[in-house]
């Protein structure tokens, strides 16, 4: 599926937070009682999640160059056309 | 050399006493968080308080006995030299929740005395440089902040920031409980936040303008003032006003 502008953005958004509670679960109140493994597998993750917000701010900024350079190969909307529900109605 | 320690090195109760302690002889503010100077720990103790307020680097120096307060420049020990100051600046992104609470961490110790496991070395943590024992943040590379995606990312991070703050300060109970400073300390949090917040949306704009606009050229005369100069020209008062506040 073609990433959209406002995709990346959500994405971003979802991993900041992301980042915000593995942190929070990290270096917070909880602290001693976590376990180093716990610790470990959390620092991993925080890791992981920082790689990815470098990631999705990169794309952000190809996206929006590409979208300026080449707006015709440029995917600028991409609806998700859900179906599930009351709100295949809408 | 450059240590770094183990998760499970910190021997926790040790860090509880200790940390206690600590902060009856030095009576740090709430924000206060950083550096620890172990080798000078038994006469003068150093800790360097670098605050929230990412953009300007704002640092302070304590005198442990004295507890007085010292304005000092925001430092950069050699280990972390490589990595660029950027780096330390993106470790202030999720301050006000883990730049607070990793005090807590805050151990003296000896550098010998804790293994160089590479997890550690990989992820960020505590380490020993020098005699010294620094934070270190995840190991992000140092990304331009002034692109679209890294200001769209800043705005992210400012808005989840702001609700943790107004969650705290738009509850009626919760408000109620904070003592008069505290309660000040959140509302001058919330509105630093909110500033913040209408800087990333006016950089974003104005990146955007950047990579709309062409360049004006140098030889080009006109009296007109392009969208541009007059985003640069508020963003430079912005940060004065920053500066002033």
């Amino acid at each position: 599926m073609a990433e959209t502008l406002g995709s990346l953005i959500d994405k971003l958004a979802i991993c900041d937070l992301k980042i915000w509670h593995c942190h929070d679960q990290l270096f917070g109140a909880e602290l001693p009682q976590q376990s180093g493994e716990e610790l470990r597998n959390l620092a991993a993750k925080s890791l992981s999640l920082q790689t990815q917000r470098e990631r999705l701010i990169d794309e952000i900024n190809e996206w929006v160059l590409k979208a300026i350079t080449q707006p015709q190969a440029t995917v600028l909307t991409d609806p998700k056309n859900k179906l599930y529900g009351h709100f295949r109605r809408e | 050399m450059l240590q770094c320690l183990f998760p499970e090195a910190f021997p926790q109760r040790r860090i509880v006493t200790y940390l206690d302690e600590w902060k009856k002889e030095t009576h740090p503010s709430s924000e206060d968080i950083a550096f620890f100077d172990e080798a000078s720990a038994s006469s003068k103790s150093v800790l360097f308080a670098v605050y929230d307020e990412r953009l300007l680097g704002h640092a302070a120096c304590k005198d442990r006995n004295d507890a007085h307060e010292v304005p000092c420049q925001l430092r950069v020990l050699p280990s972390l030299a490589n990595r660029g100051v950027e780096t330390l600046l993106l470790s202030n992104l999720f301050d006000f929740a883990a730049f607070k609470r990793w005090t807590r961490l805050l151990v003296p110790c000896s550098p010998a005395a804790f293994p160089t496991p590479d997890f550690f070395l990989n992820s960020g943590g505590l380490a020993i440089d020098d005699g010294k024992m620094i934070l270190l943040s995840p190991p992000v590379r140092a990304v331009r902040r002034d692109t679209v995606g890294s200001i769209v990312d800043d705005l992210v991070v400012t808005n989840i920031q702001m609700w943790h703050v107004q969650e705290c300060l738009y509850e009626p109970e919760s408000l109620n409980a904070l003592s008069k400073s505290e309660m000040l300390h959140w509302l001058h949090r919330g509105t630093w936040l909110n500033l913040v917040r209408n800087r990333c949306i006016d950089n974003l704009d104005a990146a955007l303008g950047r990579i709309l606009l062409p360049a004006p050229s140098e030889n080009a005369s006109t009296n007109e003032t392009t969208l541009s100069e007059l985003l640069e020209s508020a963003q430079a008062s912005l940060a004065e006003f920053m500066t002033m506040t």
